[in-house]
């Protein structure tokens, strides 16, 4: 395990700093389906590798904005960390993140046009089950839609 | 937003499938409270539909002194992942990817000079998941897990296939010569 024995820190060894977690495929299969049954305009959602997945992939049939197509690609692991990375025909990238990252809240947001690796924003996810992260990603990326904007797209309240 | 979605998931949802849901990816024990917490359903609910799937297979206890802790079985996730690959891919493919698999790690332990992602990770001291080693302890992590849900899911298929766990004989009796009788 890690050298600093700090106590106080208490850091379970599937959150040290760096790691993701190995790709949990079920989960995958989970989003897969939950995506399909609540988006009218996913026109395709797939594994990359059935046998080895690493990456789900949902082709959107229209984008934020003057963007045409658009993909969110997910990924999910045992340890319940996540990654959501939406782009599209016209370059835009966000993406809803959790997982262990130096000097970043383990749940953050890289905002909009480039989604870059630093700096990024303290997420508005606060939910954490597999289903209930779905849902918020899918309604994050309908209030994008809506607005044809992703003004305030990690800006959500209750209720938004 | 976050209390919108969770008020759409309890209004489509039983108490029973939230409780499944919750526990299917519990891969490290929690108590019953923890997970009535989480399905948002009380804790007398969430121990009876847990009783319930332990009998089923689905769930396997243990005990932190008077806490009962529950987890998704071994045996679950394995049955599970099989019914997912045998629904799409051929027992040939299967095996195809296996090998694929075993030759991807073999790449990557002569590439770094390691035997496992472990290892690799503290060598290279990755300290982001965001860049590339650290995306690529991930998928060697990944590939080690589904090498071994692979190379499950081949015996379960072959078992079947032969009719061996449930004594239905497919195949010829094996006086051909061609299968062995057990």
């Amino acid at each position: 395990m890690t050298d600093d024995e700090d106590p106080s820190q208490h850091t379970p060894p599937n959150e040290q700093s760096g790691v993701f977690g190995p790709i949990d495929a079920g989960a995958l299969r989970e989003i897969r389906d939950l995506f399909v049954e609540q988006e009218p305009l996913v026109q395709t959602a797939s594994l990359d590798d059935p046998l080895n997945p690493q990456t789900l992939s949902i082709e959107l049939s229209d984008g934020v904005g003057t963007a045409s197509t658009a993909r969110i690609d997910v990924r999910w692991s045992l340890t319940g960390n996540y990654a959501a990375h939406y782009t599209d025909n016209q370059d835009q990238n966000f993406r809803f993140d959790c997982h262990p990252k130096p000097d970043a809240p383990r749940r953050h947001f890289h905002p909009p046009p480039d989604a870059p690796s630093r700096p990024v924003e303290p997420s508005c996810i606060t939910v954490s089950a597999v289903d209930l992260v779905t849902r918020a990603i899918l309604q994050r990326w309908r209030y994008a839609y809506a607005h044809e904007s992703f003004e305030g797209i990690n800006d959500a309240e209750n209720p938004p | 937003m976050n209390d919108v979605v969770e008020e759409e998931w309890i209004e489509e949802t039983t108490p029973f499938e939230r409780v499944y849901e919750t526990i299917r990816r519990a891969y490290d024990p929690v108590s019953a409270t923890q997970i009535a917490d989480r399905a948002r359903v009380s804790p007398t609910t969430a121990r009876k539909h847990l009783r319930t799937l332990e009998s089923a297979g689905e769930v396997t206890t243990s005990q932190d002194g008077q806490t009962t802790h529950y987890r998704r079985s071994e045996t679950a996730i394995v049955t599970e992942h099989a019914q997912s690959l045998l629904a799409e891919q051929t027992p040939e493919e299967i095996a195809s990817g296996i090998a694929d698999m075993k030759a991807q790690i073999q790449e990557w332990r002569e590439e770094y000079g390691v035997d496992s992602p472990e290892e690799f990770a503290r060598e290279l001291d990755i300290d982001d998941a965001d860049s590339d080693h650290g995306a690529l302890l991930t998928e060697w992590q990944t590939t080690r897990r589904n090498l071994a849900l692979a190379q499950a899911t081949l015996a379960i298929g072959e078992a079947s296939h032969t009719g061996h766990l449930t004594g239905t004989d497919t195949d010829d009796d094996g006086n051909d010569g061609t299968s062995i009788s057990v």
